[in-house]
């Protein structure tokens, strides 16, 4: 059997990249395909996905207050009138 | 003029863009008013005519405007008080107004607002926003928290990495991004919650994309160090405890 060990640290380096959707196509299908067959690397990048994911999700859920958006207008309001 | 919203909706995978260098102080530079003569009839820059206002005046309420929830909540963590972010995003909104007619349509909208977001929350808190105290980040831990997730769940005989990780809390991951220096801060809510592109965010930043980059592999860590630090002391994660 190959040793992947190597494809493991290639691979790794281009972690950030790949979840951030930074990487050609041709790059991408290189990880792909070692992640298809390296389970403890499939492991990481889906674990480093989810911290992503929990970010956006809790960062995401706050709405401007209507007041602020009420305001924003009635001050572009009075301001075309100057 | 028909409008390419089609190009808006596509948020931040349309990469290319043109933004206009904004002045750093507000006011520096003022557009001219809808009311004031042309200076030089003879040349392209027509008056303003009514219908153009309202076309303006359209395009902000409608278009510029629907950009208010993601610009208040990128706001609100790095001013981290709800008052601040209000006042942060009133200013912004108020400049995108003054210079709307610099943003060239069917460009990249919502990364030309977040660039005069960076800019003003530059200029406010200007001591803070430049602070790049992380000296201390141990480069030696990568991917910490999987580390340590990974050691733990393995002495137990499971995997539970993941189930560690949903026991964190809406507060927690706020409290963990809002303790980041404000420089990775902004880069990686530019990135993880708002989508940008590396090249959006050099730009929105005024920064190189390889400086992106490596402000979004530290910020992410550091990120993932505060999450142990806070999974310890809630005793989901007991590692190195004493």
């Amino acid at each position: 059997m190959r040793d992947e060990r190597p494809v493991c640290a290639e691979t790794v380096k281009l972690l950030q990249e790949y979840l951030d959707r930074e990487l050609t196509t041709t790059e991408v299908s290189t990880v792909q395909g070692h992640l298809d067959r390296c389970p403890p690397c499939l492991k990481l990048f889906r674990f480093e996905e989810r911290v992503r994911r929990l970010v956006r999700i809790h960062c995401a859920s706050d709405c401007a207050p209507t007041s602020l958006r009420e305001e924003i207008l009635a001050r572009l309001k009075a301001a075309r009138k100057n | 003029m028909p409008f390419p919203t089609a190009l808006l909706a596509q948020g931040y995978s349309e990469s290319v863009m043109t933004l206009t260098d904004l002045p750093e102080e507000p006011g520096a530079a003022q557009v001219p008013a809808a009311s004031d003569p042309p200076a030089a009839p003879e040349l392209a820059s027509a008056p303003v005519l009514p219908s153009e206002r309202d076309d303006r005046d359209e395009f902000f309420e409608h278009d510029v405007m629907q950009h208010l929830d993601a610009l208040y909540r990128t706001a609100l963590r790095m001013t981290r008080n709800p008052q601040d972010a209000e006042d942060l995003v009133q200013e912004t909104m108020l400049r995108a107004f003054r210079f709307l007619d610099r943003f060239q349509r069917g460009t990249n909208l919502r990364a030309w607002l977040f660039k005069i977001l960076t800019n003003t929350y530059i200029n406010r808190y200007r001591k803070s926003a430049s602070e790049p105290r992380v000296d201390s980040l141990d480069d030696s831990e990568e991917f910490a928290l999987y580390h340590h997730l990974d050691t733990e769940a393995a002495s137990r005989g499971g995997s539970v990495e993941a189930q560690v990780l949903d026991r964190f809390a809406e507060s927690d991951i706020k409290a963990a991004i809002e303790a980041l220096p404000p420089q990775y801060r902004m880069t990686v809510l530019l990135a993880d919650v708002e989508g940008f592109s590396y090249n959006d965010i050099a730009e929105i930043t005024g920064v190189k994309k390889g400086t992106v980059m490596s402000r979004l592999f530290r910020g992410r860590r550091l990120l993932q160090k505060s999450l142990i630090d806070q999974a310890r002391s809630a005793g989901f994660a007991g590692g190195n405890r004493p």
